[in-house]
């Protein structure tokens, strides 16, 4: 059993008729779940995300002051609820995702104004 | 074995997999046994666990693939994830599906949220704290965020279960019937063997129905198990009235749109309110009157009472599907008399249904000096030669091609054999419009004509309804008694249950006058099993589209006594929907009309297309007709000289547009749909507009739901011309335009991706289907590369390609695509 786990493992995969019957059938369905999550918003009359960000979480986290958390990941502030109650969690992103590189560039482009 | 949580680690040092899978955790992947927190989610649906891996051939992680194909939404974090136990919810409005679901930033700190997209909308932003411009998905590329929900390492993968996409599909096939089943199930002898598949010859009735009663029976359970799964919450219901005084509630239903439930009028729902504005819950059952259409999204239900109906109530309501066997009791009830009944149809029916070699046999018939019927275009070589075969025969097929005039062949087929024959003819097919459209043409021959139509539909508006026999009753004005209670019911409603009796007597009465003085009764396959029929015997039967009939249903109008049959349709177009995978691999989407072909019954072709434009039906001809079919309309005819649209040879109204666009994945959250050829398809239809093209004479087609829904927004949202006009333009799948033409045609292929096949578009009956619609033109969408690879569309592009019509750039440039294209390597059929 030792062994094995050091293997050079070469994986092949066959792919099956009945696979491929399959990959498909969850294609359409993934589109349809997809399409349907889009449509009931449609429904919805919700008011849009305005709240203000919380101050006590402002503090120090600004983009100069923000931490590196090592390993080429940027740790954000997650902001969440339970029941009423505020909660803050932090989350490690990685520092080159595109995500990561557009916020910070328009904070920065913020900044400068 | 030590203490679990011992062993995970966040940065993935430690793998976290147990050697022993007899000791696997409860939040082990329910799949592949991985059971590293970080890489695991809990559905709240069926608190089943599952990863974030994708493993090889699967596309889409773990999770993504059962939360798809057990349609579940909610899921929540691992309390040892570096997240902490966290249910992922909008936090503005607590919205859990996570398909909905996204993070956005703030826009001076590293703070992020998560927002549904209802809540993202930038357009409602007051407050400029976040930046909802930049909305992620939570789900990218089919799985979650790897930086929310870890991908487990390479060697956690290698080390798990390895999983099949197929065995996937069976074990979350299972735990519809079994939550717990697990892998190990499925190899029990017994539970998962595929059903006996569908033959060519049966021995005898018995053997018949031995096989395909288990294979309806899946299909039915299929069924019904999709339509009760299918609860439509917060519905919200406008209350009116109809002319029959019955309460009527009106409401949009989403599932409707998704393709994921296929509603039709007559359907029943059951309508539910809990909220709090009324003391008890109400609950009413109602059938569908209206369904979607192009100007109304509504459905229409008519409720059966109208009992402490919360009229004061719009919110808060549910749906649900109620299923009904009727048509699956009448199929097998079908089969049943098959066996039993020596009398179902005549011996040479049978044995000629069962595979059997038998004689041929003549009948005496005497034949008509004229075969045109009254009022009936004339008919053409191909069509007399038909009409006139299928009258000296028992049994025979027609099959027909598009556009070759096969409701009017039908119905001077019935017109002879309603006058040669005994007794009335009975005349079905599938669908309801298909029996409309046929009823209409035989009463125009000056035929009587009766269409039975469900209870359910009696309510509805169509061409026929004068001929239908319950408005037959009402305008019966030989029955004055009968004719006092009509006029009652109209005014109170209801009668009493003294007068009831009385009046449902009288109107059985008048139904068996009406039907025996008939000579032709038209109803669907279905209908045919009414209880209102099953007392008369109908030795002449002439079914349409029986190509587009399981086998079972067109045994229905079948076994009332027929001497006689003549089944019409195309086996070379779409066949009949089975919804269940095992029964339609199991033979039973087969065409009874197919299987007689296989058995060498020879079809009798119509030949003459009046449809297209000569360049257009080239490619079916040759590709699905042996090149048998011939242009009953010249290129003159099929030529509008008055429409300015920039075809690449004009003479040749047909242009294939290249376009390489992604089909879209779920990084913008919407897949499979392709906005560059929506774009492209908007510009074709605005070019066609201005042209002088009315939107009703455009149709356009695509395979795909998604597809078909953004192509509508988008007409909407950034079509050039009146917005009216676009609302107007019919937009609706290959299937949905069967036995249907349009003037001008768009096709949008949507597959544009390297490495997943072209999905619906590789079926040639359906390729068939979409290429056959246009009468003047058609213009394709598509990415050529991705579809050249299946030999079929190889074979169409080479032609689009010879004939110079296979373009790029911008309609008001279309240049030459000097695209070069390799031959696949298997043959088409
Ligand atoms: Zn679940
Ligand atoms: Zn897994
Ligand atoms: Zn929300």
């Amino acid at each position: 059993e030792e062994g094995e786990m050091y293997e050079d493992t070469v994986v092949v995969h066959v792919q099956h008729e009945l696979d491929e019957e399959a990959d498909e059938d969850f294609e359409q369905q993934f589109s349809r779940m997809m399409q349907e999550s889009i449509d009931t918003r449609r429904n919805d009359r919700k008011s849009t995300f305005d709240a203000p960000v919380p101050v006590r979480i402002k503090s120090g986290n600004t983009a100069e002051g923000q931490e590196e958390a090592g390993n080429g990941q940027v740790a954000f502030t997650l902001l969440t609820k339970k029941g009423n109650k505020q909660q803050v969690k932090t989350m490690a992103l990685p520092a080159d995702s595109s995500f990561v590189i557009s916020t910070r560039s328009k904070q920065e482009a913020e900044q400068e104004e | 074995v030590e203490d679990l949580p011992s062993r995970y680690d966040i940065d993935g040092a430690e793998d976290g997999f147990d050697d022993q899978p007899r000791d696997l955790p409860a939040h082990a992947c329910k799949y592949c046994g991985i059971h590293n927190p970080c890489s695991v989610v809990e559905c709240l649906a069926c608190n089943k666990w599952f990863c974030n891996a994708r493993l090889a051939s699967t596309r889409g992680s773990h999770i993504i693939q059962h939360l798809v194909r057990a349609r579940h939404k909610d899921v929540r974090l691992h309390p040892e994830s570096p997240l902490g136990e966290t249910i992922l919810e909008c936090y503005n409005c607590g919205a859990r599906n996570v398909f909905n679901l996204g993070f956005i930033p703030a826009k001076s700190d590293t703070v992020v949220v998560l927002l549904c997209r209802a809540c993202s909308n930038p357009l409602g932003q007051k407050d400029a704290s976040w930046d909802l411009s930049q909305w992620l998905p939570l789900i990218e590329d089919r799985s979650f965020l790897s930086w929310l929900v870890k991908i487990p390492s390479e060697h956690e993968q290698l080390r798990a279960r390895h999983v099949t996409p197929s065995q996937i599909a069976s074990l979350e096939d299972r735990w519809t019937d079994d939550a717990n089943a697990t892998f190990d199930d499925l190899n029990k002898p017994g539970i998962d063997d595929e059903p006996e598949p569908v033959r060519l010859r049966y021995d005898d009735a018995y053997q018949y129905q031995n096989i395909f009663g288990p294979l309806m029976k899946m299909e039915a359970d299929y069924d019904k198990r999709l339509k009760e799964s299918q609860t439509q919450d917060e519905v919200v219901i406008r209350w009116d009235q109809g002319l029959n005084k019955k309460r009527l509630a009106c409401f949009i239903l989403p599932k409707l749109e998704q393709g994921d439930i296929r509603l039709a009028v007559g359907d029943e729902l059951l309508l539910r309110y809990s909220g709090e504005l009324m003391k008890g819950p109400w609950e009413g059952i109602g059938h569908v009157i209206k369904i979607p259409n192009n100007l109304s999204d509504e459905v229409v239900l008519e409720l059966k009472k109208d009992e402490k109906t919360p009229l004061n109530c719009t919110h808060n309501f549910t749906v649900d599907f109620v299923w009904k066997s009727t048509s699956f009791d009448r199929m097998q009830a079908a089969m049943k008399t098959f066996a039993v009944d020596e009398h179902s149809v005549s011996g040479y029916i049978y044995h000629r249904l069962l595979g059997h070699d038998v004689e041929p046999q003549m009948l005496k018939a005497n034949m008509p000096k004229r075969f045109t019927a009254p009022n009936l275009p004339d008919l053409n070589h191909s069509q007399v030669f038909a009409v006139k075969s299928v009258l000296q025969k028992p049994l025979s097929l027609i099959q027909g091609p598009p556009g070759t005039g096969k409701t009017v062949t039908s119905a001077t087929i019935v017109y002879h054999l309603a006058r040669m024959n005994p007794g009335q003819v009975l005349v079905c097919a599938p669908s309801n419009v298909a029996v409309d459209q046929l009823t209409e043409k035989i009463h125009q021959t000056g035929l009587k004509v009766v269409r039975v139509t469900a209870k359910s539909r009696e309510a509805l508006d169509s061409p026929v309804s004068f001929l239908t026999l319950h408005e037959q009753v009402i305008n019966n004005d030989t029955d004055p008694e009968l004719q006092k209670y009509v006029k009652l019911k109209r005014e109170l409603g209801e009668l009493k249950s003294q007068d009831e009796k009385r009046y449902r007597s009288l109107k059985r009465h008048a139904e068996r006058e009406i039907l025996q003085n008939a000579d032709v009764v038209c109803c669907t396959c279905v209908g045919a099993g009414d209880p209102r029929l099953q007392k008369y015997e109908f030795r002449t039967v002439l079914i349409d589209e029986a190509t587009q009939a399981a086998e079972p249903e067109c045994l229905i109008p079948l076994v009332l006594g027929a001497k006689q049959a003549v089944l019409v349709g195309d086996h070379k177009q779409l066949g009949p929907v089975i919804l269940n995978k095992k029964a339609a691999k199991a033979g039973l989407s087969q065409s009874l009309f197919e299987r007689l072909v296989l058995l060498n019954i020879r079809p009798i072709r119509l030949q003459v297309q009046y449809r297209m434009h000569p360049c257009l039906s080239e490619f079916p001809s040759n590709m699905f007709y042996e090149g048998s079919l011939q242009n009953g309309v010249t290129v003159q005819e099929r030529l509008r000289k008055d429409v300015d649209f920039p075809w690449p040879v004009p003479e040749t109204p047909m242009c294939f547009h290249c376009s390489y666009g992604q089909e879209e994945l779920s990084s913008s959250g919407t897949s499979y749909l392709n906005r560059t050829e929506a774009t492209n398809c908007e510009k074709v239809v605005t070019r066609f507009l201005k042209a002088g093209v009315k939107p009703s004479q455009i149709g356009i087609v695509t395979p795909y739901e998604g597809q078909r829904s953004y192509v509508v927004n988008h007409m909407q949202f950034a079509g050039a011309l009146k917005k009216d006009l676009y609302k107007e333009i019919e937009v609706a799948s290959v299937d949905a335009f069967q036995g249907r033409e349009k003037d001008y045609i768009i096709l949008t292929c949507v597959r544009s991706n390297d490495h997943s096949g072209i999905g619906f578009l590789s079926d040639p009956r359906r390729l068939n289907v979409a290429l056959t619609r246009a009468k003047y033109g058609v213009v394709i969408l598509g990415n050529p590369k991705v579809l050249a690879k299946n030999p079929l569309w190889y074979q169409l592009l080479m032609q689009f390609k010879e004939k110079n019509c296979l373009v790029e750039g911008p309609l008001s440039n279309l240049k030459r695509s000097m695209i070069q294209f390799t031959r696949p390597r298997n043959k088409p059929k």
